[in-house]
């Protein structure tokens, strides 16, 4: 899956571009505002990530450019001014995600993917990961066809490790995954422990391979 | 003590003094002109009588003549005396049937060569009460005047001191992060207008100050979101690389921990700009009660993390009229700092009336210092993941709705109030 990396902070692009590369997307990157309304006038992506705030011009106007030609590419804002009114107009001229500085790499990748599933199962929206298959539509699990009874953190859970399927996930985006800035209000992450705990307990129980596993007390992993 | 007080307390003293001083003393000078006028009236009244008292003694020598004067007394006098005196007598009058004072004048004369002593008298009843009216309508007059002038001293002060107050008004009202700076009318005082116009221009000064600190604190807050977000990928590349030992990994940990207390600050920062900015303007309805509930339910999970006994208020369901982005932020630090200073099967207890919201928590034992409890960055817990900003912001959507802010420690709870309607907390000014 084609993506493009609008955002002209080199150390930030090469991040996002190593992050991704290693999963199911082919990367291209702009670093200005005029590279950026070059490629997206030529090519189609699957989704775009676009910084706002171009050293020569509004990210915004990007955007207002493809919804102009009708492409269908799916577009998910960065911004460093997390402002109320960047994003209602951002969402207004049909971004389909807003991601204000600073955020986690697994996050990005998260939003990546549900904004590659919206646009791309049109029908049956089914993750499927050899016996484990998450139905994204009716938020359900089911391992060799039997259903999995999940908590909705616990789906959240599965579903933002799978995003990041083989990538280390720092307990403190998980966290911030589940809680938003709600997740200061914890003494310790020992209640993500608690959902992986019951997660795993819930998928071997139910026949599946222990995918998820610890890594050093740093965070998760899904490994397959 | 006003200082118009001040003053009129002085005019006052130096007018009292001066009554004081003066009655007497006008008295006691009128009296010494009318005994001197007296006096020389009795020395004229006596060379009339010696003359007359000769005239007669020389054609009937050795008989002392009636003058037929009950103030006039004539008699032998055992030896001659060259000088006249005087002195006052008090006589009583069988007529009038009271002491009535007299002046007397003491003659020796000699008539046909034997020494005689006369005495003639004159009443100074008359004199007296004309120095007594004289006197009186003096302390009239006087009194009179002191009072118009502590009048007109009065209202004139009040007048001069007018333009002094309205200055000090508009100073207290007067918000930094509001007006870029008091203007003021013309006083037509030379004294006022130099400390008006000294005003006007501190606060502009202050205005500047103020709004330059605000955009350095927001461009720095902007500025810092790339960077933070630069460090928070490259930790994050940083654990998928390996091998990776426990050591390693360890570290990656707690640097990814710092890193997301950076984010957090700067966020905190970040809002505090914003509110300064004024970006949550529009206003509208909200109920607390409402407002407390669906916060508390969104920490449901720190709640039962801690095991905690969270109650949200009785009966009363006070409204208020604000911005709801804020004040859902002004509510949910405050149930979160609730929380998280909290102790594990601790209570929250959010408790409403028509004015106030209450919200109490269980927590350390000691009460938090309440001097530096609303200042940036003053933390009174040793907890490393607290900002310091969190009774900033509180603080802060308080003044911009005027509600007050206070902070109390009783029954080993910790205790904000919120008082609606303004109140004196620590917020006031």
């Amino acid at each position: 899956m084609k993506i493009l990396i609008v955002e002209d902070e080199a150390d930030l692009r090469k991040s996002i571009v190593t992050y991704l590369s290693g999963e199911d997307y082919l990367c291209e990157v702009a670093a200005t505002f005029s590279e950026a309304m070059e490629k997206t006038e030529v090519y189609d992506y699957d989704c775009i990530l676009l910084d706002i705030t171009l050293p020569d011009g509004n990210g915004l106007k990007v955007l207002d450019a493809l919804k102009a030609n009708d492409k269908a590419d799916g577009v998910i804002i960065i911004s460093a001014r997390n402002s109320i009114d960047d994003r209602i107009t951002g969402l207004n001229l049909g971004a389909d995600d807003y991601m204000p500085k600073p955020f986690h790499l697994s996050e990005l990748s998260a939003r990546i993917a549900a904004v590659i599933r919206r646009r791309q199962f049109n029908g049956s929206k089914q993750l499927v990961l050899n016996e484990l298959v998450l139905d994204i539509s009716g938020k359900t699990v089911s391992v060799d066809s039997e259903i999995v009874d999940l908590t909705r953190k616990e789906y959240e859970i599965l579903l933002y490790l799978i995003a990041n399927k083989n990538k280390v996930i720092s307990k403190n985006a998980l966290a911030e995954h589940l809680s938003g800035d709600k997740a200061e209000a914890y003494d310790n992450f020992d209640f993500i422990y608690a959902h992986i705990k019951n997660l795993k307990k819930k998928l071997i129980t139910a026949g599946c391979t222990d995918y998820i596993k610890s890594i050093y007390g740093m965070g998760y992993k899904f490994d397959v | 003590m006003r200082l118009l007080q001040g003053t009129i307390r002085q005019y006052f003293l130096l007018s009292l003094v001066a009554m004081l001083l003066a009655i007497p003393t006008f008295y006691v000078l009128i009296r010494a002109l009318v005994q001197e006028e007296v006096d020389e009236e009795l020395i004229v009244e006596k060379v009339a009588v010696v003359k007359k008292l000769q005239e007669k003694m020389t054609k009937n020598p050795g008989v002392i003549p009636d003058l037929l004067d009950n103030d006039l007394i004539i008699i032998k006098a055992a030896k001659f005396i060259a000088h006249d005196s005087f002195y006052n007598e008090t006589i009583y009058d069988t007529t009038l049937r009271e002491r009535i004072p007299h002046r007397v004048l003491v003659t020796h004369q000699l008539l046909n060569n034997k020494p005689y002593e006369i005495l003639i008298r004159v009443s100074m009843l008359d004199y007296d009460n004309l120095i007594e009216v004289i006197v009186a309508v003096q302390a009239f007059v006087m009194v009179l005047l002191f009072i118009g002038l502590q009048v007109i001293n009065r209202k004139l002060s009040k007048r001069i001191w007018d333009p002094f107050y309205r200055t000090l008004h508009q100073l207290r009202r007067y918000r930094v992060e509001e007006q870029q700076a008091l203007l003021f009318d013309k006083t037509g005082y030379l004294e006022f207008d130099d400390l008006n116009k000294a005003i006007t221009q501190l606060t502009e000064r202050n205005h500047k100050a103020y709004v330059s600190q605000k955009e350095f604190v927001e461009n720095a807050s902007h500025e810092l979101q790339t960077p933070l977000t630069i460090f928070q990928t490259k930790l994050e590349l940083l654990m998928q690389t390996s091998p990776l030992n426990s050591e390693q990994a360890g570290l990656i940990s707690s640097m990814a921990d710092t890193s997301q207390r950076m984010n957090r600050m700067n966020k905190a920062l970040l809002l505090l700009s914003k509110i300064d900015n004024q970006l949550y303007s529009g206003k509208e309805e909200i109920d607390l009660k409402q407002l407390f509930n669906e916060t508390v339910t969104q920490f449901e999970d720190a709640i039962e993390q801690k095991n905690l006994k969270v109650q949200v208020g009785n009966h009363s369901r006070p409204k208020v009229e604000a911005n709801r982005t804020l004040l859902e932020i002004l509510a949910n630090n405050l149930v979160f700092n609730a929380i998280r200073h909290n102790m594990a099967g601790g209570i929250v207890e959010v408790s409403f009336n028509d004015h106030e919201v209450a919200i109490e928590n269980t927590g350390s034992a000691k009460p938090l210092d309440p001097d530096q409890i609303f200042q940036r960055f003053k933390k009174q817990s040793s907890d490393a993941n607290s900002l310091g900003l969190g009774l900033e912001i509180i603080s802060k959507i308080c003044r911009i709705n005027e509600f007050g802010l206070r902070y109390r420690f009783h029954d080993n709870k910790h205790c904000f109030i919120i008082d609606l309607q303004g109140g004196n907390g620590k917020n006031s000014e």
